[in-house]
């Protein structure tokens, strides 16, 4: 087949026909006559020192094999395609994790892809565990918020209220990066304190406040307490609780892809962080809102430079 | 080759079929090497780049707790040409007890060396990971 292919296009670089008239020649099978007649008409020319080889090639393979052509499917067709793909996806994740050959309990693989990443820098070691998602067309994407036990990167949080009673607590509790009420406001705006925190939870009497004065600093970098999004709320206790460590996540594609872990970390604290997605993907699926709901297929451990690995994840 | 039988074959290559690596160091005397040298090749600092692709995954596939540091310092310009290409051997106690040189070495030679350097035992063959293709049902 691809010396076909070959013979084809080399004929057509010899006659010097554009390139886009390679899809006509694919899908139109090629008799040896019409081969015939183009080499020959590029010999009467005299294109090219060697068209002689061009054509010989050229005969010889239409001797020996056709290109097939490739049939458009009517609209029926492809739904009917479609319909066993899906049937196919689906009974390939119903299929138990342990029998695919890239199988692996956790342990071993995280063995495997330290091994892998052996000398990389520590920025690069990033542990993902990747789900596919076998859902039917027009079913919205999964999507939730997970709370890792040890997150991969230690967040740094800014919380802003009247109340010093209850930031002081928070401070100590949480190990807040920046806490205060209007002078702290202030002192950002002055430059006297840098934004360099990561999320920032405001009390609903510091939003208005906040947004007048820091909407166009924090809100560039999406930073601003907003109660759409859920970082505004009387009772902030609460509220950091379970915002403090989640990370969102959602379906792209036909998968879901969450960053677990360093290389560094202890395997006991991978598979905590692996329990604590599984809960969180499970919630998701749960709290999906349609008649018939996504499943979850083959699931892989993977690193940035390592191996992908199939682990027991359902 | 298919996708699955490609990954096996890099599975292999790091646990079974890279041979000279497959050793278990003396945990009590040495915490680990540091391997120091540029980022790309010239200069004779192909044998060490090779080392750490071919060698060092296995050698810390099979040493889980043997710390490997990699430095590779960044010379695009080729200026430089003190910049060293040395493998430092350290200690428990955190000193380093001994430094090979890499320049213009082959990485077969430089593991060799690491070998006559460093207390180890060889893994017996019939104690070593190999994954086996499994075909599905």
């Amino acid at each position: 087949m691809k010396g076909t292919r070959y013979s084809i296009s080399s004929t057509m670089n010899i006659l010097r026909i554009p390139a886009r008239a390679t899809v006509a020649f694919n899908r139109v099978p090629i008799r040896g006559g019409l081969l015939a007649q183009c080499t020959s008409s590029s010999q009467s020319r005299g294109i090219h020192s060697t068209s002689n080889v061009g054509a010989e090639e050229a005969a010889s393979t239409t001797t020996s094999a056709t290109i097939p052509v490739v049939p458009t499917l009517s609209k029926e067709q492809l739904k009917k395609r479609e319909l066993r793909r899906l049937s196919q996806r689906k009974t390939e994740a119903k299929r138990p994790a342990s029998i695919h050959p890239l199988y692996m309990p956790v342990v071993e693989a995280l063995r495997y892809i330290r091994a892998a990443e052996v000398g990389r820098p520590s920025g690069q070691q990033t542990i993902t565990l990747t789900s596919l998602v076998v859902n039917e067309k027009g079913v919205a994407p999964l999507n939730g918020h997970i709370s890792l036990p040890r997150p991969l990167k230690a967040l740094k949080v800014a919380v802003f209220s009247q109340n010093e009673e209850l930031l002081t607590r928070m401070k100590e509790k949480y190990h807040c990066h920046l806490v205060g009420g209007v002078e702290l406001i202030n002192k950002i705006k002055n430059g006297e304190v840098k934004t360099d925190f990561d999320k920032a939870f405001a009390s609903s009497d510091m939003a208005n406040i906040l947004s007048a004065q820091l909407g166009k600093t924090l809100g560039r970098r999406g930073l601003l307490p907003n109660a759409k999004k859920g970082t505004v709320s009387d009772d902030l206790e609460s509220l950091l609780a379970d915002k403090i460590g989640s990370l969102p996540f959602r379906q792209t594609g036909n998968c879901i892809s969450i960053g677990i872990g360093k290389c560094h970390f202890s395997d006991e604290e991978i598979l905590r962080n692996i329990i604590a997605a599984r809960s969180a993907v499970m919630k998701a699926l749960s709290e999906q809102k349609s008649k018939k709901p996504s499943i979850l297929g083959k699931t892989t451990l993977s690193s940035t430079h390592g191996p992908g690995i199939v682990i027991d994840f359902i | 080759m298919s996708k699955v039988a490609a990954q096996i074959r890099f599975l292999n290559a790091i646990s079974f079929t890279t041979r000279k690596p497959q050793i278990l160091i003396n945990a009590e005397k040495y915490a680990g090497i540091k391997l120091t040298f540029q980022v790309k090749n010239h200069n004779g600092h192909m044998g060490a780049r090779s080392l750490w692709k071919k060698y060092l995954p296995t050698l810390q596939f099979y040493n889980p707790d043997f710390k490997i540091d990699v430095v590779r310092i960044k010379n695009p310009d080729k200026k430089k040409k003190d910049i060293p290409c040395t493998l430092d051997i350290i200690a428990n106690d955190g000193k380093v007890i001994d430094t090979l040189d890499m320049r213009n070495k082959m990485y077969d030679d430089i593991m060799d060396q690491l070998l006559e350097k460093i207390d180890h035992n060889v893994i017996p063959e019939e104690n070593l990971i190999k994954i086996e293709p499994k075909i599905a049902k």
